[in-house]
């Protein structure tokens, strides 16, 4: 009986097609490497998700500002943190925000537009800071930069749209229970519990 | 199991590979990416005719870049001058500012000629024209599809909001590329 080549073999012949020439594996990893930068901390998740969370409860037009100021304040930070500015308390302030904001999205806090925006502008400072400091030498910073704004915008966009859920009564009792728990979660970080 | 077919790093179209690295150039480079997107969304307001113009003003000034560095050996535009123009067009489709005619087509030209001049082909001769060729027809389509697609975007506040958003996110990341250079 004759053998023919297995299939197989004849798909590793064209492997070799496969090269790519132009391979941007240090882009697609920086990339994929600032996206899930935001989402390996705790601390800095649920305080994302917070900010959104509060701002869908605050209703227009800080559900609409927040989204937009936040990211270009926290790169700020985020520049500050990469050229090595000091600022004090760091991590403290990134507890800090969990507590506080869970805390105004668990009693549902809705203090006037120029309050929420500084304080939220305040955290996102800290944040910033955080990540610039974190920022891998590394990895391609140009499209880790863009891979960590994304993620972090998204896990805020991700809160509003959890917090949307207010509309109902068991929506608003879920989202005020998620900010007590956002809130210990932030005690538990500045008590040292990680 | 020999790989007994050469690898093929270009296209087997003759000729082909340099338009095709050309044009995927803009789409490889954050900065130029980041500009297209800003640029695109700042146009979406104008009416259809005056989008046109601008794109059109934009496909001008790309081509006079593209020709300079093909004719003469100039160095690329600086990454802070891309990261600037980026933040400046970001901020202002964050802020929800629609700018007059004048500063739209003068953004667009120049946004053309940054990104043409900093689309430098690797090679001399024909090949370099092609990718020029590649280069430039790309440049406008992409910042004329981003246009007129988000033109047709509902008028409903959360569809304006999503872009403003995308032009925050456009200005956050400009300053920490610009942040980047300025560690090195």
């Amino acid at each position: 009986m004759r053998s023919r080549p297995a299939p197989l073999v004849l798909l590793l012949l064209l492997v070799p097609l496969a090269a790519s020439a132009h391979p941007e594996a240090g882009g697609i990893g920086g990339l994929l490497s600032g996206f899930t930068h935001p989402l390996t901390g705790l601390d800095h998740l649920t305080a994302m998700v917070a900010v959104g969370l509060w701002g869908a409860t605050l209703g227009a037009p800080e559900m609409w500002l927040l989204p937009v100021i936040f990211p270009m304040v926290m790169a700020l930070g985020g520049a500050m943190g990469v050229l090595g500015v000091p600022l004090p308390a760091v991590e403290t302030c990134v507890a800090l925000s969990g507590v506080m904001l869970g805390l105004a999205v668990a009693f549902a806090a809705r203090p006037p537009l120029p309050v929420s925006a500084a304080i939220v502008g305040f955290f996102a400072i800290f944040h910033g800071h955080a990540h610039g400091t974190e920022l891998p030498h590394a990895a391609n910073p140009l499209t880790y930069a863009a891979g960590f704004v994304l993620a972090t915008g998204l896990l805020h966009l991700g809160g509003i749209a959890l917090g949307l859920l207010t509309r109902w009564p068991w929506g608003r009792v879920t989202v005020r229970s998620g900010g007590g728990v956002i809130a210990g979660i932030g005690l538990g970080f500045l008590l040292g519990f990680r | 199991m020999l790989p007994l077919v050469p690898p093929l790093a270009h296209l087997v179209l003759q000729g082909m590979d340099e338009f095709i690295a050309g044009a995927l150039h803009p789409l490889l480079t954050s900065a130029h990416v980041l500009v297209l997107v800003g640029l695109g969304l700042l146009l979406r307001p104008a009416a259809p005719a005056r989008l046109v113009a601008a794109v059109g003003v934009f496909s001008l000034g790309a081509a006079a870049g593209l020709a300079a560095t093909c004719r003469w050996a100039i160095p690329g535009v600086p990454l802070p001058v891309l990261s600037g123009l980026a933040l400046g067009l970001g901020g202002l489709v964050a802020l929800a500012m629609p700018p007059p005619g004048w500063v739209r087509w003068t953004a667009a030209a120049l946004a053309g000629l940054a990104l043409g001049w900093d689309s430098t082909p690797e090679v001399a001769g024909m090949a370099a024209a092609k990718a020029a060729l590649g280069a430039w027809a790309a440049l406008t389509l992409l910042v004329l599809n981003v246009a007129h697609y988000s033109a047709r975007l509902p008028g409903a506040r959360w569809s304006q909001t999503g872009v403003r958003i995308i032009g925050s996110w456009i200005v956050a990341i400009s300053i920490l590329m610009l942040a980047f250079w300025l560690r090195r």
